[in-house]
């Protein structure tokens, strides 16, 4: 990430990977609104309705497989996967920054 | 119909705090649909009303499970009804309508009431407008 030019603290890193496509992305600490804390406040639950409670590592594992969706619209990024039988959703900044993280129907 | 009580906005989606205005029902529901399409529900006001209909994402569970949070007795209204281009079932719930994704092959399609274990309320259409999830 050093290398990469992109603004980002250090301190605040959870997880650094790149999708298949060599794109890097990572996730933050963050805040209320994007990054970690927003993912489990906002979709622990739903995370756990199937099965998952360490949310990092469960990204990490659905970044390294292809996405059957990539998209972009106003709002950023998004990357679409499934991964044992269920969806989920990537939203992530152009630098990379991953926003948030859910199960989508 | 529902009314738009407030909208909390996060960084690239947002939760839509919602009354019916037939059962007085409050409903925090999320939206992300600008996230993936321009047709979208950025048009919503806070203080309009709308026709919405809204998706309990989560499982069907077992009656042992009935007292759990978010866990709802759904009775069946109508088995196969289409959102968008998505089969559903029409389902109510203490008085109100939702709507929930279960596959046809799923054991419940026999009941006329089974019950639900949410973990979300998701916006799946509003007036005229699919979220682009179901097209």
């Amino acid at each position: 990430m050093a290398n990469s030019g992109v603004k980002y603290n250090p301190d605040d890193v959870i997880a650094v990977t790149k999708m298949p496509d060599g794109k890097l992305v990572w996730l933050e600490k963050g805040n209320v609104n994007a990054g970690l804390e927003h993912i489990l406040a906002r979709h622990a639950e739903g995370f756990a309705a199937k099965g998952v409670n360490d949310i990092p590592s469960f990204l990490y594992d659905v970044l390294s497989t292809n996405p059957i969706t990539i998209g972009t619209n106003e709002k950023g990024l998004f990357a679409d996967y499934i991964f044992n039988g269920n969806k989920y959703r990537i939203a992530y900044g152009t630098n990379g920054y991953i926003v948030s993280f859910f199960p989508v129907k | 119909m529902y009314q738009i009580l407030s909208i909390k906005n996060y960084e690239m989606t947002r939760d839509i705090k919602i009354r019916n205005t037939n059962s007085g029902t409050i409903e925090i529901c999320f939206d992300d649909s600008a996230l993936i399409s321009s047709q979208c529900f950025d048009f919503l006001k806070a203080g309009n009303e709308y026709m919405c209909k809204i998706m309990l994402f989560g499982n069907i569970v077992s009656a042992t499970e009935r007292l759990q949070d978010k866990v709802v007795l759904c009775k069946v209204i109508c088995r196969d009804v289409i959102v968008g281009r998505r089969h559903m079932v029409k389902v109510g719930v203490n008085g109100d309508e939702y709507y929930v994704n279960i596959s046809k092959s799923n054991e419940f399609m026999g009941t006329n009431a089974f019950y639900f274990k949410y973990s979300r309320k998701d916006l799946i259409q509003v007036d005229d407008v699919v979220h682009a999830d179901l097209l």
